[in-house]
């Protein structure tokens, strides 16, 4: 008999998380042998599975189910960077010269505005609130996501809080804010952005990033063109000659 | 294989040539995918190795042969274990792809050099039907694929079938790409197309 796509999508989930019960599992590979149809179908979810965690869709549970099985084989591995790849030359098509130096023109372009706009306007109200994760721009016809951080000196290896999940946009810019203390606010940053998952790209590194804001409530913001965030744990590292600070965080992106 | 032992397999597998031999390649099939969720190896070879096993068993005892199918994954398991004994040892292609992926890790360039290579390879219409699939994710994802079929005339899973297909024969050549030391020089072609 067929199953349900959601149901034969779980079990294999579960069968490749080795959470699978012996029975269910021996019966699980009788019919992958047996059962051509079954066979056909198991063959159709581990696709679409892959190619979920490539593209940074999969819910959270069902990421942290496969990533270890990901991880554990180099050609999955080499599949899901096909994978992304593909993703990324293909989510903009009517760009289809786009290009990392565009990308880095961009940027820069998005940073020396970032310098010049506190010279070219009023104080600005602080950030809002850290509940808010997404806020959309009125002003723009493009919806930008908005992820807004604290951040916190670096004591050891690892942050003290647990990482928030931030939402962003397929096709839309993201808007990184980290509010820093007062007492550091006359600084450049050195900024470096790493995606954690396998196959993540090299860190994304951003030089002479100033704050903004008032004195009350500093800030660093950055722009980061569509398609730059995956679904994955990002660790952000903050480094100037007052301090260093290191922050993470979880993005799913719809 | 032995000629003795792959005939006494097409006895094993079905009456008539034609009817062996389609069990033969469907059975392969599924023990691949067998592989391919448990084994860190080429999943082709280790379910060439259980044909071959196969095969020599029923030249052997095929009264012993209950049933293939079951046969075949009591093989598959036995082997996957060996595999993973393998595994463990270190062979010489786990080492290879490992270091190829930690190079890789740390520098992606190699890869997207590999794929930007193969796709160029790809006949026209993979090509384009790779990054028309790939335009858009989440929610979106599946009108889009939907009217994809529509536009070629093809139910969801013809299409999908197709896709996983291109997709394939990419993976397959950025595989020997980056396996093969020298592959600026003499690629072998990725598989021919199949009819759908």
């Amino acid at each position: 008999l067929s199953e349900s796509k959601p149901n034969s999508r779980k079990k294999l989930l579960h069968y490749v998380s080795g959470i699978m019960s012996a029975s269910d599992r021996e019966a699980f590979e009788q019919r992958l042998i047996e059962d051509e149809e079954f066979s056909n179908a198991v063959e159709a979810d581990e696709f679409d599975l892959v190619d979920d965690y490539a593209a940074g869709v999969l819910p959270h549970a069902e990421r942290k189910q496969i990533s270890a099985w990901i991880e554990a084989s180099p050609e999955r591995r080499a599949r899901v960077l096909i994978a992304r790849e593909l993703h990324r030359s293909s989510s903009n098509p009517q760009k289809s010269g786009f290009s990392w130096i565009w990308w880095a023109a961009g940027l820069a372009a998005c940073l020396t505005l970032a310098a010049v706009l506190p010279f070219l306007r009023q104080p600005q109200p602080p950030p809002p609130p850290a509940s808010v994760a997404t806020v959309t721009e009125p002003a723009t016809s493009i919806p930008t996501d908005t992820i807004l951080l604290a951040a916190e000196r670096m004591r050891g290896s690892r942050s003290r809080n647990p990482a928030n999940t931030y939402t962003v946009h397929t096709g839309s810019p993201t808007h990184l804010q980290i509010m820093i203390p007062p007492s550091a606010r006359d600084s450049d940053y050195m900024i470096s952005l790493q995606g954690n998952a396998p196959g993540s790209r090299s860190p994304l590194q951003f030089a002479g990033v100033r704050p903004q804001g008032d004195t009350n409530a500093p800030y660093l913001e950055l722009t980061l063109p569509p398609g730059t965030l995956f679904f994955d744990h990002y660790t952000l590292e903050l480094n100037s000659p007052t301090g260093s600070y290191r922050l993470s965080f979880n993005v799913e992106v719809k | 294989m032995q000629p003795e032992f792959f005939e006494a397999l097409l006895d094993l597998l079905g009456d008539g040539r034609q009817e062996a031999g389609t069990a033969y390649r469907s059975l392969h099939r599924r023990l691949t995918r067998f592989f391919r969720l448990n084994s860190r190896s080429d999943p082709e070879s280790l379910s060439d190795e259980v044909m071959n096993r196969l095969a020599k068993s029923a030249a052997n005892d095929p009264t012993a042969i209950a049933s293939p199918g079951a046969f075949a994954l009591g093989i598959a398991r036995h082997l996957l274990q060996e595999d993973f004994r393998l595994q463990i040892r270190e062979t010489e292609t786990a080492r290879h792809w490992n270091v190829v992926m930690a190079a890789v890790d740390a520098d992606k360039e190699p890869i997207l050099q590999a794929i930007q290579a193969c796709l160029a390879r790809l006949p026209e219409h993979k090509r384009e039907l790779l990054r028309t699939y790939y335009e858009w994710t989440g929610k979106r994802k599946i009108d889009h694929h939907r009217q994809i079929a529509d536009r070629l005339g093809l139910t969801i899973n013809a299409l999908r079938n197709r896709l996983m297909r291109a997709r394939r024969e990419l993976d397959t050549c950025v595989h020997r790409r980056l396996r093969d030391v020298s592959f600026e020089n003499d690629i072998p072609d990725v598989d021919q197309e199949r009819t759908d």
